[in-house]
């Protein structure tokens, strides 16, 4: 993909070398002989050679030519102008003084204008590279795409470093499908998406451009995610100029920032999406807990109504009870199934805060010796002060769901337990009891939405399921863990751990 | 039909209507029924009223700017009455000076138990304007000698749990919220930081309570605040 690349200005620079030495020499022995001619003295001869000189290291590219000719000019001094003529030697002493001198001036002179020539190409170059810096920056900033940047990117970074460029991106985070784009710098060619590489990430096409070698890279990163690499072939990277390579780094920070704007409106438009979601979500959830517990409330009390003008032996006082329970059983699945949809969310809806864990514990007991009446909770908790991170509404709501469970699998002489332990970096806390167990083949399920145990049928009332599930849902958006087993002696057992220290969990 | 206390029922839902105040007739107290904020109003200001159930959800004005409205001349019992869950709204209506909250659904002996409570409040605050002794169970707190005694003998208490404990047993029967609690104790400007809160709760519950996880005397309503109990 990449071709090799010969300056083809060089050769004029030589061809013009040539030709220049030998004209200016030959003028200033035209000049010299007619100097010579009126009688002048031989000074005056040296110092038109000086001038040729001069002349010839304005017009000469190369250091090392023209100090060559510089040497040349003197040895023709010395022949055409100092006895013995027309021969290499010297015999007046005066002469070798003549020439040392002039040989050194015109050394001192040809380095001097050289420098002076080499700096204002490094300026030029510079004030060139300068421009196509702001070109690139005016251009990109104009862009509004990731393609778009990419492209005048990859294109002026080529142009800049005048080196072929490939470029690998991706153009959308949530997809992260690499794409490419490359300049060749001797056919001024931009290719967009070549069709090699397709469906491949970005990591991917990295990882075999390196396998592949003799390519230098430089990798973009945006919000720490790798967003793009530039790949320069190695043999070129390592010709490059202190200036290019100052300029290509310029440039990719240009393009770093570029797309760090791009993606930074990208994320506000989503987060905005995301608020908009949010916010449909929460009313209807609101509505729905609204519509629902009106006319329950109004079912629950005129039944009571019922209840209250009615005999208990007539039939009716049994009917009416029939609709509280039901309408009771209503009101949990309801109030279980909110609490599900809200815990989807559970960065925005739990509500952790230092809790006692003696405050829930008391608060668990006194609902359950309300809706278990005369059964009794064996309650073991630490005597020292426990503070744990929670949301203490709906751990108490796991902890009322495991000892429903329970109570659903126990008869009323069966013990029920809670006990609360500390453990070394968390609160564990176990729901037991001396009931029928858990079945060996619903062991694994039992978490599960809508599982309810495979001797009762699908549609069978009060077995929804939603209670353990949502213990699990809760336990894991503290940060904790959840396991049921069985115990020895008979019975099962429910325990989950909280972590003490706050952290951030998804 | 021993009571003879007027209740005003703020509520747009017919049936709901319908059993409160049924079951609150059967319980000797005389009824009177409104189904918007303005007329709840206007009936507290002209009429003789003892005690109000309130529904949030008004079809005029929302409950809470009724309960804002009344606190302004008024210090009726208001027992909030609403289909709305979240525990930062009963927070505010308690703070804002309603007696108790109920979430919809609940049943009438509830209800009933929760209006006896704001009616002995009321009686209370009638009869004696400032107690230097209040006695609950077996626990009294001599507010002149700064005395806290539990079954006939003295505890002693840090300034903290002292404030804390009078906090809550001026206002038995009552929850008091979590942010008003520090609010009062720790000032204004403590924010909303629970944990010192908690801590100090559980140092006064170790001297008080022979059980912490079945307190007798202090209870937790989870989320909202702390009640003490009456008797």
């Amino acid at each position: 993909m990449f071709t090799k690349n010969k300056r083809n200005g060089s050769y004029n620079i030589s061809r013009q070398n040539l030709y220049i030495g030998p004209l200016f020499i030959a003028l200033a022995t035209l000049v010299g002989s007619i100097f010579e001619s009126i009688n002048l003295p031989e000074t005056n001869i040296a110092i038109v050679y000086l001038l040729a000189v001069v002349a010839i290291s304005l017009f000469t590219q190369s250091y090392i030519i023209s100090i060559l000719y510089s040497f040349g000019a003197t040895l023709s001094f010395n022949y055409f102008f100092t006895a013995p003529y027309k021969a290499f030697e010297i015999d007046n002493v005066s002469y070798v003084i003549t020439i040392t001198i002039m040989v050194t001036v015109s050394l001192i002179i040809t380095m001097m204008t050289q420098r002076i020539k080499t700096s204002v190409s490094v300026a030029n170059q510079r004030a060139e590279e300068n421009r196509k810096l702001y070109v690139m920056s005016n251009r990109i900033s104009g862009a509004a795409s990731v393609e778009e940047i990419i492209d005048i990117a990859v294109q002026s970074m080529g142009q800049l470093t005048e080196t072929n460029i490939l470029c690998a991106y991706i153009s959308d985070i949530s997809q992260p499908i690499c794409h490419t784009a490359q300049y060749i710098f001797n056919s001024k060619v931009r290719v967009i998406d070549s069709p090699v590489e397709k469906e491949m990430s970005l990591k991917q096409l990295d990882d075999y451009m390196v396998e592949l070698g003799n390519v230098r890279s430089w990798k973009i990163f945006t919000d720490e995610i790798l967003f793009a690499v530039i790949y320069i072939p190695h043999e070129q990277a390592i010709m490059l100029e202190e200036g290019k390579r100052r300029a290509l780094m310029v440039a990719l920070e240009n393009l770093s920032l570029a797309i760090d704007r791009v993606y930074a409106v990208y994320k506000h438009g989503k987060l905005q999406q995301e608020n908009e979601r949010e916010r449909y979500r929460s009313s209807l959830l609101r509505a729905i807990s609204h519509d629902l517990r009106t006319p329950l409330t109004g079912i629950m009390g005129t039944s009571e109504m019922i209840m209250g003008m009615t005999p208990t032996d007539d039939m009716r006082y049994e009917l009416a009870a029939e609709i509280i329970e039901d309408a009771e059983w209503l009101h949990s699945l309801m109030e279980n199934i909110l609490n599900l949809t809200r815990l989807e969310d559970s960065r925005r809806y739990l509500k952790k805060q230092p809790e006692a864990i003696e405050e829930i514990i008391a608060v668990v007991v006194e609902r359950f010796e309300k809706r278990a009446k005369g059964r009794e909770l064996t309650v073991n908790i630490p005597t020292e002060l426990v503070i744990v991170p929670v949301d203490a509404k709906l751990i108490v709501q796991v902890l009322i769901n495991l000892l429903d469970n329970a109570l659903k699998h126990t008869d009323s002489t069966q013990e029920i337990s809670l006990t609360v332990d500390k453990q070394e970096n968390g609160v564990r806390f176990t729901v037991a009891d001396r009931g029928t167990g858990i079945n060996a083949e619903d062991l694994p399920y039992i978490f599960q939405m809508y599982y309810t145990s495979g001797n009762q049928s699908a549609d069978a009332k009060k077995g929804m399921g939603l209670g353990l599930a949502i213990c699990k849902s809760v336990v894991k958006a503290h940060g904790g863990n959840i396991s049921a087993a069985n115990r020895e002696g008979g019975g099962a057992e429910f325990s989950f751990v909280l972590p003490m220290e706050d952290t951030n969990y998804d | 039909m021993t009571n003879k206390e007027t209740i005003l029922i703020v509520e747009d839902d017919f049936q709901i209507r319908n059993f409160i105040s049924y079951s609150l007739k059967n319980e000797g107290y005389i009824c009177k029924i409104v189904s918007t904020g303005s007329r709840a109003i206007n009936t507290i200001a002209n009429e003789t009223v003892d005690l109000v159930i309130l529904d949030l959800g008004l079809p005029d004005i929302d409950g809470i700017d009724v309960i804002r409205m009344l606190r302004e001349w008024s210090d009726i019992p208001i027992i909030v009455v609403s289909a709305r869950d979240q525990d930062r709204e009963k927070a505010y209506a308690l703070d804002l000076g309603a007696d108790d909250y109920l979430t919809k659904p609940f049943s009438s002996t509830e209800l009933l138990a929760r209006i006896r409570v704001a009616m002995r409040h009321m009686k209370r605050r009638e009869s004696v304007k400032k107690q230097s002794v209040i006695q609950v169970g077996g626990l009294s707190v001599d507010f002149e000698k700064r005395i806290v005694n539990l079954d006939g003998n003295e505890i002693h208490l840090t300034p903290m749990e002292y404030s804390l404990m009078s906090l809550l047993i001026k206002n038995r029967g009552k929850v008091v919220t979590t942010a008003s609690v520090i609010k009062e104790l720790w000032g204004p400007g403590y924010g909303q930081d629970t944990q010192a809160l908690r801590t100090l709760m559980a140092g006064l519950r170790r001297k008080i309570e022979t059980n912490p996880a079945k307190p007798r005397y202090i209870m937790t309503e989870i989320g909202v605040g702390y009640r003490m109990v009456e008797e």
